[in-house]
Formats: C-alpha cells, sequence, structure tokens
C-alpha cells in the first residue's frame, strides 16, 4: 500500500529547542550521509518505534537524551498521519503516543505535552490501514502463537535492512533473528504476497473443522453400528423370553427382521400387567387358612379313627353273639382270676403277691387262690349279658360315615388352598420376572429407537462430506499453491534481472526466494547454494538489495498489499569500507572543497569498490523510478557525493560531516541538568 | 389328654396302676358302711375302666353320689360289653400293680380271705394333673363299689368273674 515517510520529526527535551526535521521525497531515493555517530543507524529504529515496535531500539545518550518525542509524518492513499512516540527514559520502552491524521495535511505541533493514545491502539489502526485479515493461520487450531493472524509489526521485515541485516548471510529479513519472528513470518509470507487470498484462508479454517467434526462424527457412527450389531443377536432371545413368559403368542420367524419383532414386543409391552398381580394380603390369609385346615383335618383324622375302632369292637362283638341275634345277648364265660393266678404260680413259680421265687409260703397261696374262687361264685353266677347295641351301631357308623366326608372335605380344600397358593407363589415369580423382564426390553427397545435415528447421524456425515469436497473444489480453484509459485517465479526472475547491474561472483546464475529458510536460494548450473554457502559480503548485499527490491516490485504490483511502499537500506558499502580513515572519509566524501573530489591514488585503490558501490546505488535507484513514484527508498551510508552524485533519481536529504547531524548541536548540553529526566 | 406315646407309657408304668388299685381300695373303705375290706377281685376294674379313655371321660363326668348304675346308663352298650374283654387283657397288669402297692405298703393282702386293707390315706402332692385325675377316679370306683352289691356290679359292668 502507499505509504510514504515525509518527514522525520524529534521533539527537543525543552520547549524553547523546539523540533528538528527532516523532510523526505517520494519516489526517490532519500540518501543521507555522513560519518560514524552522526546518527544514520538510529533513524530505522526510530522509524520502527514510531510504528510500533515493543521495545525501543534507538541509541541511549545522544538522541536519547536530548530529545522528549519522536514521530514520522505519514502519508497514505487518502490522508496524513503523525505518528509520534514518547522517548522512553529510564524504561525499556513507553506506550505513550501521539497520533494526528488529517486526509489533507496535519500541523505538526511545535510541542508535545502529552500523548493522546497508545501503542496498542496505533498498532490496530496500522493493521486496519493495512486491511489485514483477521484470520489465524492456525488451522489445525493449535494454539500456537506462530500461526496467529498477521500484523502489520510482521511486515517490517520487508521494510528495513539495518546494517547488520543488509550483509548478513544467515539473516536475510529485519527481526527474524528471533525464532517466534521468522515463523511467524513464514506462516504468513503466502499471505502476505497475495498468493492466499482471505477467501483461501476462510474456507481453509472451514475445510479443517469439518475434518475434525467429521471424523468424530464417523467415530459415533461406528461405536453405534457395533452396539446395533449386538443388539440385534439380542432381541432374538429377548422375544423368546417374552413368549415363555406369555407376552406374546407367535412364534419367531427364522427371518423375521429386527424391526418387525420390537413392534411386537412394544406393543406386548404396552399392556396392562397390574391386573395380573395377586396382592400380598391374599397370600396372607391363604396361608392363616391353610394352617387352620390342618388344624381341622388333624383333629378329624384322630375322631376318624376312634370311630373306627368302636365300630371294629362292635363288629367282633356282634360275630360273637351271633347265635344269639334274636335274644341280643352275649354269652361271657368266666374270667377265671384264680385259675389264672393258678397257673401263673404254678408256670413261673413266683409268688404273684409278692413276686419272690419260692419263698415257702405256697400254703398261703393255695389258700389264697381258694379263697378268690370262693368271691368269684359270690361276685357273678350269669352267663350272658345283653348285647342290645344295634341301635348304637348305627350311630356311630352314621357318626364315622360324617366324620369321614368332612375329613376328605377339610384335606381337598387345603389341597386347593395349598394348590392355590403355590400358584400364587408361582404367580408372584412370574410377575416378578414380567417386570424385570418389562423393563429390560423397554431400555432395548429405546436403544432400537436410538439406532434408527442414527439415519440423522448418516444425513450428518453424508452433509459434511459433501461440503468438505465443495471446499476442496474452490480451494482447487483459487490454488493458492500455483499461485504462490507463479508469484514467486515472478519475484524471482525480477531479483535474477537485478543480479548482473551488482557485483557479484555469478551474475548470470538466478537467485530464489526459500521460504522454508526465509533466505535466498542461488541456481547454479550443477547445484543450488544458499545464501551462507555463497561467499563474499560483496555478494550478500547484492543479493539482500535484489530480493528486496524484487519484493517491494511485487507488493507494489499487487492491487491491496498490505506492505508498506518504502525501504531502508543502511550502510550497503560496509563490506567494501568496513573502516575508512577520516581522512579518506573526507576525502571520499569530497569535504575539502579545495581539493579534489577524489583523489586518483584513492580512486585508484579503491577503484573497484567505490564502482561496486556505485553500482548498488544504481541498482536501487534505477528500480525506484520503474516504480513511478510508487516507491520510496532511503540509503544512509558513508559514500559520498563522488560515488552516487549522478545517479538519476537520487535525493540527497542532509550531509552529516562537520558537526552536522541527527540531533542538532545546539540541542545537545543544552539541558544538562535535565538530561536523562525522562520528562520536560 | 397326653399323646399317644405319653399314654403307652402311662399304661405300661406300673407304679400308676399301683396307685389306682390303692385308691379304689382306700374309695371302698372310705364308703363301706360296715367296714369290711374290698374284695380282691375288684381291683381287677380301675385299670381296664380308667386306662381307657372313653369310660374314664364318663367316670370323670359321673358325680361319686351318683353311682355305678348312673356311669353304665351313661356310657354305649358296646362299650360296657367290651368291658369284659379288657379286664382279661389287663390281667397281669392289675396283679403287678397290687403286688407293687403291696411292696409299697400302700395296701396289705388278707391272703386267707382274698381281701385288700388300705394303709395310707392320701400320698404326698403328686404334680401332674391328669394322674390325679385318674387316681381320683379310682377312688370314685371304689366307692360306687361300696354303694351296691357284688352282684349288681358284674351285672351292670357285664363282666363275670
Amino acid at each position: 500500500m502507499r505509504f510514504h515517510i515525509e518527514k522525520l520529526l524529534l521533539w527537543a527535551r525543552s520547549k524553547e529547542l523546539g523540533r528538528r526535521d527532516l523532510a523526505f521525497s517520494s519516489g526517490k531515493v532519500n540518501i543521507i550521509t555522513g560519518y560514524s555517530k552522526t546518527g544514520k543507524s538510529a533513524i530505522i529504529p526510530i522509524i520502527d518505534y514510531c510504528l510500533g515496535s515493543d521495545t525501543c531500539s534507538i541509541p541511549v545518550q545522544t538522541i536519547r537524551d536530548t530529545c522528549s518525542w519522536f514521530g514520522i509524518l505519514v502519508s497514505t492513499e487518502e490522508e496524513q498521519w503523525l505518528l509520534a512516540r514518547r522517548e522512553p527514559g529510564s524504561q525499556r520502552s513507553t506506550g505513550d503516543m501521539f497520533v494526528l491524521r488529517d486526509p489533507e495535511k496535519v500541523e505538526v505541533p511545535k510541542w508535545i505535552d502529552a500523548g493522546n493514545t497508545n501503542v496498542q491502539d496505533v498498532k490496530r489502526s496500522l493493521d486496519e490501514l493495512a486491511g489485514l485479515t483477521q484470520f489465524d493461520f492456525d488451522f489445525e487450531e493449535s494454539g500456537s502463537g506462530f500461526r496467529g493472524r498477521p500484523a502489520f509489526r510482521d511486515l517490517m521485515a520487508f521494510l528495513f535492512q539495518p546494517q547488520n541485516v543488509i550483509a548478513n548471510p544467515e539473516i536475510f529479513f529485519y527481526k527474524t533473528s528471533s525464532f517466534a519472528h521468522r515463523e511467524k513470518l513464514k506462516s504468513i509470507f503466502p499471505y502476505v504476497l497475495g498468493a492466499m487470498s482471505a477467501e483461501v484462508l476462510a474456507l481453509t479454517h472451514e475445510k479443517n473443522r469439518l475434518r475434525s467434526e467429521l471424523k468424530k462424527k464417523e467415530r459415533e457412527y461406528r461405536k453405534i453400528t457395533e452396539l446395533s450389531n449386538r443388539w440385534i443377536g439380542e432381541i432374538r432371545a429377548r422375544y423368546q423370553t417374552a413368549r415363555e413368559l406369555g407376552l406374546v403368542q407367535i412364534s419367531v420367524d427364522e427371518n423375521a427382521q429386527p424391526e418387525e419383532l420390537v413392534e411386537i414386543l412394544r406393543t406386548a409391552m404396552s399392556r396392562d400387567l397390574s391386573a395380573v398381580r395377586p396382592s400380598i394380603e391374599m397370600l396372607e390369609e391363604g396361608v392363616e387358612e391353610l394352617v387352620r385346615l390342618e388344624r381341622e383335618e388333624a383333629d378329624l383324622s384322630t375322631r376318624v379313627s376312634e370311630l373306627r375302632r368302636r365300630l371294629g369292637e362292635m363288629r367282633r362283638l356282634g360275630e360273637s353273639s351271633s347265635e344269639y341275634r334274636e335274644a341280643l345277648t352275649v354269652k361271657r364265660s368266666r374270667l377265671a382270676l384264680s385259675d389264672w393266678l393258678s397257673n401263673r404260680i404254678d408256670e413261673e413259680g413266683k409268688c404273684p403277691l409278692c413276686g419272690v421265687t419260692d419263698h415257702g409260703a405256697e400254703e398261703e397261696l393255695h389258700s389264697f387262690v381258694d379263697a378268690l374262687r370262693v368271691t368269684e361264685v359270690e361276685l357273678s353266677d350269669f352267663s350272658s349279658v345283653p348285647a342290645a347295641f344295634d341301635r348304637e351301631m348305627e350311630r356311630v357308623r352314621g357318626e364315622l360315615s360324617d366324620a369321614m366326608d368332612a375329613l376328605s372335605a377339610v384335606r381337598d380344600e387345603r389341597e386347593a388352598l395349598a394348590i392355590r397358593s403355590r400358584e400364587v407363589r408361582e404367580e408372584r415369580f412370574r410377575t416378578t420376572s414380567i417386570a424385570r423382564f418389562q423393563g429390560n426390553v423397554e431400555e432395548a427397545i429405546d436403544r432400537f429407537d436410538a439406532l434408527q435415528s442414527d439415519s440423522e447421524l448418516v444425513e450428518e456425515l453424508d452433509g459434511l462430506r459433501t461440503r468438505i469436497s465443495e471446499i476442496e473444489v474452490r480451494l482447487e480453484q483459487l490454488d493458492p499453491r500455483r499461485r504462490l509459485d507463479r508469484m514467486l517465479r515472478r519475484i524471482s526472475a525480477h531479483a535474477s534481472a537485478i543480479i548482473p547491474k551488482l557485483d557479484v561472483e555469478r551474475p548470470n546464475d538466478p537467485i530464489e526466494l526459500h521460504l522454508g529458510e526465509l533466505t535466498v536460494v542461488v541456481k547454479g548450473p550443477d547445484r543450488d547454494d544458499y545464501l551462507w554457502e555463497v561467499g563474499s559480503g560483496a555478494n550478500w548485499v547484492a543479493y539482500h538489495v535484489a530480493m528486496i527490491l524484487a519484493l517491494q516490485d511485487h507488493f507494489i504490483q499487487q492491487d491491496h498489499s498490505p506492505v508498506p511502499s518504502f525501504v531502508v537500506f543502511d550502510q550497503p558499502s560496509q563490506v567494501y569500507f568496513p573502516q575508512l580513515s577520516l581522512e579518506a572519509m573526507k576525502r571520499w566524501g569530497g569535504d575539502e572543497p579545495d581539493q579534489p573530489l577524489v583523489e586518483p591514488e584513492v580512486l585508484a585503490e579503491h577503484d573497484e569498490d567505490i564502482e561496486a558501490v556505485r553500482r548498488i546505488y544504481s541498482a536501487i535507484a534505477q528500480d525506484t523510478l520503474k516504480q513511478n513514484g510508487e516507491l520510496q527508498a532511503f540509503i544512509f551510508d558513508h559514500a559520498g557525493k563522488t560515488t552516487w552524485g549522478n545517479i538519476e533519481g537520487v535525493h540527497l536529504v542532509e550531509e552529516w560531516r562537520e558537526g552536522r547531524k541527527l540531533v542538532p548541536e545546539h540541542w545537545i548540553g543544552h539541558d544538562q541538568g535535565l538530561a536523562g529526566s525522562g520528562h520536560p | 389328654m397326653s399323646s399317644l406315646g405319653e399314654l403307652a407309657t402311662e399304661i405300661q408304668n406300673p407304679g400308676l396302676g399301683a396307685g389306682l388299685v390303692w385308691q379304689c381300695t382306700t374309695g371302698y373303705q372310705d364308703t363301706v358302711e360296715d367296714g369290711h375290706s374290698c374284695p380282691i377281685a375288684f381291683l381287677f376294674l380301675p385299670l381296664p375302666l380308667i386306662l381307657h379313655s372313653d369310660s374314664n371321660h364318663i367316670i370323670s363326668h359321673t358325680y361319686r353320689s351318683s353311682g355305678l348304675r348312673k356311669f353304665v346308663s351313661k356310657a354305649a352298650p358296646d362299650e360296657i360289653l367290651s368291658i369284659h374283654e379288657r379286664v382279661e387283657a389287663f390281667r397281669s397288669k392289675t396283679m403287678r400293680s397290687i403286688f407293687l402297692a403291696s411292696r409299697a405298703k400302700l395296701i396289705r393282702i388278707n391272703a386267707s380271705k382274698a381281701e385288700v386293707w388300705s394303709l395310707r390315706k392320701s400320698l404326698p402332692e403328686v404334680p401332674d394333673a391328669d394322674t390325679r385325675k385318674l387316681l381320683r377316679n379310682a377312688s370314685k370306683l371304689g366307692a360306687w363299689f361300696a354303694q351296691i352289691t357284688p352282684h349288681e356290679i358284674a351285672v351292670l359292668l357285664g363282666v363275670r368273674f
């Protein structure tokens, strides 16, 4: 984007000293030439500081002691911006900034009392100005800081080539000595080049998000399918159980689909089973009744036996009196206890009275038996007894019959009750089994229904897959890879065209930008060499300058490049003239007016080197002119007019020799007492 | 009434038998007017009558004063007819009971007259109520025997000595 620095501004510590302006021109190569320690190398840090750097790299002492505020006046497509930042004093940096914006011309204040914004806000505004995307490059959402969204600050890499970078074989871009900045730059490079549009970023993000969602859903689907297969095996077994429990009548068809079985089961489960369930009370009553009946049965049983016995005795009597049936009498024979005793005595030899054997009282025994015989006669002399018990026998028979009926009835009742209780128990068991089974089946049916809704899941999966392929198609159309390659080729071509104009060993070997290493690759006929594999500072400077210019050319060609359209080269001649004696510098710079601009001897000594430096200046100037005012270049160096004086497109800003420097002489030492205070 | 097993033991128990014959003698003695002894033949009646639930039951439910006649009228005819057989069946046991009672000095046997005399009025406390009842019934029987003529006893009970 169009972003040129019109002025560099310094505000002194005390108000009366006011402000120092350093004005630049657009569309040309702005040159500041001078001795060392005049502040040439402070300019890049100052610009960087005003553009919101985290730390202040402006050299301490002279410059920082004498200034209170630093600023740049910038012109963009639409407006002018003043970006000023307070000198940090004893701190490493300060966020205190002063910013003014105007569509036409900003009134730069003579004095800044206080800031009106902070560096965070300024950075945000610069991001907006550059039109940088909000998307990050963290497609896998790793949370890595290096894949964060591109920021204006990241673009400084393309603007500045300070003296420690411009001839550096290891480091090609400004600030990429830091690992964080390196990685960030690598991430955003394709985007910054314009190979990766915001649309591509958005689609890539979406694709990755959908991919991980797809994976998740596929896992879910697999799990459900597994469950489903297992469950289909179970369902047949459950159906069988339902049949056994009497819940369903239809038998299982070999080929019945799970769905059919489920429907039948579902209907079976909806039947109201509560009516079937017997109550606890019913059971308890049954038990009481049973006990009562058992007791009754025992009593009746005893009675029946007694009656049977009586009846038996009566029958016996009846038999013995059969001859006398008409008379209904029974013949009685004598008990004849005496005879019985007598026999006992003779047989057992024991006294029946005292139980002693042979006690020599046979006399008494025999007299006893005789006496007994006499009483027997007296006691009873009848021979028959009345036997009228027919009616009794009938009565007893009737009683026995009744008792047996009652017993039978009680037994039946008890049996029935026992059966009923067993049935009741079985029924209870069956009901609890049913209840449990019901629970199982309902759960299984729920699972089945859930499986059916996996058709939703299938739809989701299809939807995801479709969208992902749509995105892939579009990305292929946009083809950032191809665009990037194309762009890199163009940039390389441009750089390779500049190379022959510079002092390099292999002017005909083209160079390429290697994004992976963030460096330049020199493509020889046999092999490719990284920048650090190529020797000589002259090569390094040349490759730096060529590639940076090529990149700027590319950015300017883009419709909406976020990269500011200026570039600063600091000390490109360092490889040729690292140490110049003041003497030689003076001469080289043309300080001695009465001396020829360049002494022949000096020229003779450094002919090639001066020529080389000149070629650098020339190449930069040519490229700048080609851009038709779009590009603004800066070169800060020792090299005097003699080197570049007559190159088209250069503009001398200031010469810092003999007391002239960045900081006005009269500022130094003015506020001796106040130096380093940090506040005006 | 105790269970069948216990009853069997009681019947087998000669001690009980001895108690029964002694009580019968005592009952007779206390009731008879002219103070003569109980004929030994009568002692063959308590065991078959008392150790038989039906007849024992009727004895329990007939007053001492009502007499043997009342007892017989209450009993079923076939019951009476079976007494004779039971007396026969209990012969040995009764003999042993008499012997025991004699040895225990509850009764004295007058061998020459075939009569028995009770030596004691009462036993020490018998804890079992059922046994007490049985002994009381035996005493009741003895009293009934004393109230009527020997011939009437024989006829009423259908026993021919």
